[in-house]
């Protein structure tokens, strides 16, 4: 049975005037011990899927519709406290942003104690600590630094940090929302390589969900890609590098420059992405895509079974 | 969805104010039910002479302290007289009040916040030390000073109400004058030549109206409420004229006996006239000057 | 600017803006159709007795003498004389006062209580019939006169159901008298602190049930305001990242809302907190007559049924000055508590 279960999620946001479908029927499943990245531009709701697999959409956001599964809980139906037990203890998240997600007032230390208290409350203050230090320790900050404040240390350091929270409890499953989007490249390497690592000896499921098709490749098993609130293909790694089915995929893949080919010119894809509140006619990429035909701009694409992997175009819709 | 949207257009223009007060949300519903409360109580202010059963001033025209009935649906008070001719024509005095007090600040502060503001310096300076001593003091307390020596009557009322809130619309003006008078359209008008006045008048002036027209909503509520306060102070009006500042403070000293509807019924129309204007002015505010962005 | 700049600017600012106003009341006790010593008398009055009068209470005197002898007596504390009995006015002042201060602090602790509560509530159920419902509370809580509204609670609390007395502050002669220690003698002049000074539990829970209505009829109010700023801070606060990511942590939602969003939104409401000051001296006058709270509101609403104007000089000065110091100390305090804002 796979640890999680995605059917036909659709999250909306309600403001006043308009009714964004940030997520828009997505369905997809994880197995356990895998690793599945979601790649898509700024916009295309693959944080808001992040979010809501723990309810923690904020409002105006709202679960409209669908199915999700988390070994065996109900997310979308189950109660406060049952997806609050959830958090943290069985599913770990990683925030974009370490410095704004830590509480700035708050020693790291106190961060964890906290965390361990809140889901084990039998724990005392002393055992909290000595935890809190081995998996800082597991993850190379030196114990002493347990009553500093965030803001006393480096980003990378600071997302370590993130990492131990999201770990300290044992969790099954790991959600990584831009682990190293606010990174240098260099610091970016070493999480990217403590994330593989951690998913070795921990046996994590780990979803990645970043713009960075880079990182992707080097640790999915599978990849799906989203555009405006949509899957538009979904399969594994190395199939999705190798023959990209979607346009849009092609064109993600082609506007990464490549160091080896030489003179190669810039590519990236015209037009900008949809606006959510006033989205386009059929599928929501017609008007950038430079295979559109007639039935792209009257009707939406379904996310079809096409050699193994899942696409959204009408291009491999033969029906 | 595309295809709805030029039909949605033409209906707005079609009824412009209500349908887009309605879109606007929580605020634009609290103007509509504010303006629409306010409409009927001025309405029925304005036509009590011809719909009051009975003259409200007359006294003994049913029993002494009766409770509500078929003959006097609102119950009579301790000089006999109707409460339900009273509450119809009792909220005139207030309107009187406010409205005047409200025409006295427009007059007196909207003039001083664009001068001192505009011109900046040592008149901005000063204008704004006076102004912002008046706005600490307790509102009330000063009204109250300002009528005591002043004495009872519309006028007077109305000057004391209008002196502690005229700071009011200076401090708004002067924060939209200041910010405005930044723009660079402003400045390319100085550029072209144009005169101070001009600048004034044409370019600062309708964009300050929406706040002004904010604060002078807000205003009346707090007029209604301070003359209420000062009547049941003692520093209302004539005893004769009927108000309903006069007929709480006498239903207070009802209470006790029972008789709860002498006070209860002006009360409630002193509360319901202020929550229409209370309304309408935060709604107002809220719209032209959105708090919340979401 | 440093913390000592600032203070000084700021004392700067204060003390022409107690100059005007001392000056704006003097002004109006004077310079208005009529002298105040006539005013004072209904009828007329044998122009001997209206000379000693005057003379009795320096209003004799050409008007510049009079200013001076005002700003000076000020500086000594002296707020006048009644016109009634030519006592000082300040004996007047400092007796009725610790009856308002009690009403204020308890009012301001229901104000903020009930504001708080009722925000953070709001905040937390966003755009539903309860966020709605306690918004419309907030603004129509001020639309309902003071005075109605203790009259409502009069006669629902203490009429109808006999659980609270309304009127005066405690049992006639019960008044606690506070701690005498050796030949020490404290006592505040608020009840409810005098009365556990004296350690008589009975007298607090009087002193306590007598309090209760007027407070919180002031403090209804006023909470209005109270509301709208923390719901508006935490409505900013609790999209902030740390507080989703504290709930992705599994924290329990209690302490998300109470320890980490509603930390950031305080400073504003105690700011909000002196701001309001001057709206709660106001409020009090009539709810001290409402209730027949025996407080410098009252007193002042005494005075002007006696037309004793240089009393109602004395007590509006008193409350100007106090509002003055009192936003100083805010100003102050909220300087000293957050270095960026100056001005």
């Amino acid at each position: 049975m796979p640890l999680l279960e995605i059917q036909s999620l659709v999250v909306e946001y309600h403001t006043i005037g308009a009714n964004v479908k940030a997520v828009d029927r997505v369905s997809l499943s994880l197995e356990k011990g895998h690793t599945l990245g979601v790649v898509g531009e700024s916009g295309c709701g693959k944080s808001t899927l992040g979010l809501s697999t723990l309810r923690l959409v904020p409002p105006p956001g709202k679960i409209v519709s669908g199915q999700m599964t988390l070994d065996g809980i109900d997310v979308v139906n189950c109660s406060e406290e049952e997806i609050r037990r959830v958090r943290g203890k069985r599913v770990g998240y990683i925030f974009q942003d370490p410095m704004t997600s830590l509480n700035p007032v708050k020693r790291i230390g106190a961060h964890f104690v906290e965390m361990i208290r809140t889901h084990e409350p039998g724990v005392g203050e002393e055992d909290a600590f000595k935890r809190a230090k081995e998996v800082l320790n597991r993850l190379g900050i030196l114990p002493e630094r347990i009553n500093d404040f965030p803001h006393q240390f480096s980003g990378g350091m600071r997302q370590r940090v993130m990492i131990g929270l999201a770990l300290a409890l044992g969790p099954d499953l790991l959600i990584a929302d831009e682990p190293t989007t606010s990174l240098d490249v260099i610091v970016e390497a070493q999480i990217i390589e403590l994330l593989k690592e951690l998913k070795e000896s921990l046996s994590l499921t780990l979803v990645l969900i970043t713009h960075n098709i880079g990182i992707v490749a080097e640790t999915a098993d599978r990849v799906a890609v989203m555009y405006a609130g949509r899957i538009a293909e979904l399969g594994e790694t190395g199939v999705l590098f190798e023959k990209p089915m979607h346009p849009y995929t092609q064109a993600l893949l082609n506007s990464v420059p490549n160091i080896t080919k030489k003179g190669q010119v810039l590519s990236w894809i015209p037009g900008t992405p949809p606006d959510l509140a006033e989205p386009p006619a059929g599928c929501l990429f017609h008007p950038r895509c430079p295979y559109a035909f007639d039935r792209c701009r009257k009707e939406e694409p379904l996310l079809l079974k096409h050699n193994g992997s899942e696409v959204a175009c009408h291009l491999y819709d033969r029906r | 969805m595309s295809n709805e949207r030029p039909q949605g257009r033409i209906l707005v223009k079609l009824f412009p104010s209500l349908i887009g007060l309605a879109r606007r949300g929580l605020a634009g519903w609290a103007v509509l039910i504010g303006g629409v409360i306010v409409a009927v109580v001025a309405i029925m202010t304005v036509v009590s002479p011809w719909i009051s059963p009975y003259n409200p001033i007359a006294i003994n025209v049913g029993p002494i302290l009766s409770p509500p009935s078929s003959e006097f649906p609102l119950g009579t008070n301790h000089l006999g007289q109707d409460m339900l001719s009273r509450v119809y024509s009792g909220g005139s005095i207030m309107f009187q009040v406010a409205l005047l007090s409200v025409i006295v600040c427009l007059a007196v502060g909207v003039p001083i916040g664009l001068f001192a503001s505009y011109a900046g310096g040592y008149t901005d300076k000063v204008a704004s030390l006076v102004m912002d001593s008046i706005y600490a003091f307790p509102g009330l307390v000063l009204a109250i000073a300002i009528a005591a020596m002043l004495g009872p009557g519309v006028v007077n009322m109305a000057l004391s109400i209008a002196v502690v809130y005229v700071p009011s619309y200076f401090r708004i003006i002067r924060s939209q004058v200041l910010t405005i008078k930044e723009l660079p359209y402003v400045e390319a008008a100085h550029m072209m030549g144009a005169r101070a006045r001009t600048t004034l008048f044409n370019y600062i002036l309708p964009n300050v109206i929406p706040s002004i027209v904010a604060v002078a909503t807000i205003n009346f509520a707090d007029a209604i409420l301070t003359a209420a306060g000062l009547t049941f102070v003692g520093l209302g009006l004539p005893v004769s004229t009927p108000d309903w500042g006069w007929d709480l403070t006498y239903g207070r000293r009802l209470l006790p006996s029972g008789a709860w509807w002498v006070i209860a019924f002006p009360g409630l129309s002193v509360v319901l006239l202020a929550l229409g204007f209370t309304l309408m002015g935060e709604g107002l505010s809220e719209l032209f000057n959105p708090r919340l962005q979401r | 600017m440093s913390l000592r700049s600032y203070v000084i600017a700021r004392i700067m600012l204060t003390i022409p803006m107690i100059m005007l106003l001392l000056t704006f009341v003097f002004l109006l006790v004077r310079v208005l159709p009529g002298d105040p010593a006539s005013l004072h008398f209904e009828k007329q009055v044998d122009p001997r007795m209206l000379l000693e009068f005057k003379r009795q209470l320096g209003l004799d005197k050409p008007i510049e003498i009079q200013y001076i002898d005002y700003l000076v007596g000020l500086l000594r504390g002296d707020f006048g004389k009644s016109m009634q009995d030519f006592s000082p006015v300040s004996q007047q002042i400092f007796s009725a006062f610790p009856a308002t201060l009690e009403l204020a602090i308890c009012s301001t602790i229901i104000m903020i209580l009930v504001g708080v509560v009722l925000g953070v509530q709001s905040s937390r159920s966003y755009d539903s019939v309860q966020d709605h419902s306690i918004r419309v509370f907030g603004i129509a809580s001020y639309a309902i006169p003071v005075f109605f509204l203790g009259e409502v609670m009069i006669m629902i609390f203490a009429i109808y159901l006999h659980w609270l007395p309304a009127g005066d502050r405690i049992h006639a002669g019960m008044a606690p008298t506070g701690l005498t220690l050796g030949g020490l003698h404290w006592s505040t002049g608020l009840y409810t602190i005098d009365s556990i000074l004296e350690g008589n539990t009975s007298k607090f829970i009087m002193s306590l049930r007598y309090l209760l209505l007027p407070s919180l009829t002031l403090g209804t109010v006023l909470c209005g305001i109270f509301i709208r700023l923390t719901r508006g801070n935490m409505l900013e606060t609790l999209q902030l990242d740390f507080v989703t990511a504290a709930r992705a942590r599994g924290l329990k939602e209690r302490t998300v809302v109470y320890g980490y969003a509603l930390r950031n939104a305080f400073l504003p409401i105690l700011t909000m907190m002196g701001l309001q000051f001057a709206a709660l001296l106001a409020g009090a006058v009539l709810t001290e007559t409402t209730f027949s709270w025996p407080g410098l509101g009252r007193y002042l609403v005494d005075r002007i049924s006696f037309r004793d104007y240089t009393a109602i000089q004395g007590v509006v000065v008193f409350f100007g000055i106090l509002v003055a110091m009192v936003s100083l100390a805010v100003d102050i305090i909220y300087a000293y508590l957050d270095p960026r804002i100056r001005f």
